[in-house]
């Protein structure tokens, strides 16, 4: 047990949580963005940025969801520092991507001036990499990743094609903070527009219902051991 | 589009557990699972009021409580009332600095029974003057809890024990009441229709009431095993042939715009719903054919109400 003090009130914290965790669990309302309880965290996004002394130090900025908690420690989540440089990361957000509901909202939230002072780039990702560390982490596919460096980054399948293993799962569009990974479905195929992967989907040879895609089934095959006899139905008429 | 989150998004989802376990529910009991899909979408900062019922029952008996949240148990005609009095509440306390500002979600939840017969006054009251609350029903077609009586939410057909199929009476008469049409004929911002079958899709629908202001409504078909005389472990699978056969089709109403969340390639006999539930097992030909005419009525028409009010 760590005792920490968060907006000057005492706290027990477990050895090893970040300040995030602990203050979400004391109903403590930290914006984020690049942050999900199922994946590794790395502060992309810096929205949830947080203030933070040791032993009475100097004060220093960090992003709470990657930050442990350390003894002695005194937090500070809404302080006048922090909201502004909070409102300046959002500000950048919203240069770049201005047409986020999503993004607005939290704008609206945070006090953030409305007429943007930096150039606007007219992009709909903000490169947080969530869905990189999903597919990763969570699904196993491995199969988009953050390309290039730098102002140059972009967020695709290997070098910017259209990514062979991606099975069409949706956890990408799923867990995309601003919703920009969109996924069209017919009876044919499913395609996951953002990467540009358009998959055959099969369908149940009992009553024609098209279940999941083709390639999905070969995966799930080699990862599960199962007999193909298994994905010839769906699952409504699997005995 | 919401089937496509089948395989990895469930594991996604927010782990803490709201409506804990070990509560007294049937094996398969599908309400209790929307309680918990509710609570994961919502989050703890939550107040329900919950109408008499199975899930207000298997929650709460003495010493044991299963709810994460602050939670009241109301009688069976005035949950509504309830959410209503404790949204206008919350907005004194916090107009007056007695209570911290911030966003307080609250959920009357109540059963068919409780929505469709004796909660439609309050149900009615609370859409009409606007609260800012959900009022979430969970359909399971009868009064499961004190033994399967019928309400107006049970299907035409259906066998209950006050309506049995015999000889004379083929089981219930009367067709079911179209909840969501009364609630969106109020003229409220966002009504529903979700199936515990598709938890995403209902956990959406949750989130998407939440960020308009005013009265929403959701109605969530539940599939009761007990009460359907089904196997409990495929509650899942008989909730998608609802969705599938087009009996109850899913859709939402944002603002008075009509849309359909799930594009059928086409619908499945009705008879493969039919077939595997033990209360539909007397019907006729005939009266399969009363359903499927019924059903095929409404479903073109909600398509029809989808594109007139996409260009409005």
């Amino acid at each position: 047990m760590v005792e920490i003090l968060l907006n000057g009130q005492k706290y027990e914290a477990r050895a090893g949580e970040t300040i995030l965790e602990v203050a979400q669990r004391m109903g403590i309302d930290i914006p984020t963005l690049c942050h999900h309880p199922s994946v590794k965290p790395t502060g992309s996004c810096r929205v949830c940025l947080v203030e933070f002394s040791v032993r009475g130090g100097s004060k220093k900025l960090t992003s709470s969801c990657t930050y442990v908690v350390e003894p002695n420690m005194s937090v500070e989540t809404h302080s006048e520092r922090v909201l502004k440089h909070r409102r300046t990361v959002l500000e950048l957000l919203q240069a770049r991507v201005p047409d986020s509901p999503e993004l607005k909202k939290m704008a609206k939230e945070n006090d953030v001036r409305l007429d943007p002072r930096f150039p606007v780039m007219k992009e709909d990702c903000i490169l947080c990499g969530l869905c990189v560390r999903v597919c990763d982490e969570v699904v196993g596919a491995k199969a988009i990743e953050l390309n290039d460096r730098g102002t140059k980054l972009t967020v695709g399948g290997p070098f910017m094609e259209s990514p062979e293993d991606c099975i069409g799962c949706g956890a990408c569009v799923y867990v995309c903070p601003v919703n920009c990974i969109k996924m069209e479905q017919t009876a044919e195929t499913r395609k996951i527009v953002k990467w540009d992967r358009e998959l055959p989907m099969r369908k149940c040879e009992t009553c024609g219902y098209p279940f999941m895609p083709n390639f999905q089934v070969l995966r799930f095959k080699k990862w599960a051991d199962m007999p193909g006899e298994f994905f010839k139905v769906c699952p409504d008429c699997r005995k | 589009m919401i089937e496509q989150y089948n395989v990895y998004a469930a594991k996604l989802l927010p782990p803490e557990e709201l409506f804990a376990p070990g509560h007294k529910a049937c094996q398969g009991c599908a309400p209790a699972l929307a309680l918990r899909y509710l609570l994961k979408a919502l989050g703890p900062n939550t107040i329900i009021a919950n109408a008499t019922g199975c899930m207000e029952i298997i929650s709460s008996a003495y010493p044991d409580i299963s709810w994460g949240v602050p939670w009241i148990h109301v009688a069976f005609e005035n949950a509504a009332a309830v959410a209503s009095g404790i949204e206008s509440g919350i907005k004194i306390l916090q107009r007056k600095g007695k209570l911290a500002p911030g966003k307080i979600n609250v959920v009357a939840i109540g059963g068919d029974g409780g929505t469709f017969d004796i909660g439609l006054q309050a149900l009615s009251g609370m859409l009409e003057r606007g609260h800012n609350a959900l009022y979430l029903c969970y359909d399971n077609e009868a009064y499961m809890n004190t033994g399967i009586q019928r309400s107006s939410g049970t299907p035409y057909g259906a066998s209950t024990t006050t309506s049995p199929a015999g000889k004379a009476v083929p089981g219930q008469k009367t067709i079911k009441k179209d909840l969501l049409e009364i609630g969106a004929a109020h003229g409220i911002a966002y009504a529903a229709t979700a199936c515990t079958s598709y938890p995403f899709d209902f956990m959406d629908k949750v989130k998407k009431a939440f960020s308009y202001d005013g009265a929403k409504l959701i109605h969530i078909l539940a599939p009761c095993p007990t009460g359907w005389r089904t196997n409990p472990g495929e509650v899942i699978k008989h909730g998608r042939l609802a969705v599938h056969t087009g009996i109850f089709p899913l859709y939402e109403v944002d603002h008075g715009r009509y849309k359909m969340s799930l594009d059928l390639p086409f619908l499945k006999p009705i008879k493969s719903y039919l077939s595997v539930q033990g209360r539909y097992r007397h019907l006729s030909e005939a009266q399969i054919a009363v359903i499927e005419t019924n059903l095929k009525a409404r479903y073109e028409k909600l398509q029809a109400l989808c594109r007139i009010t996409a260009e409005v």
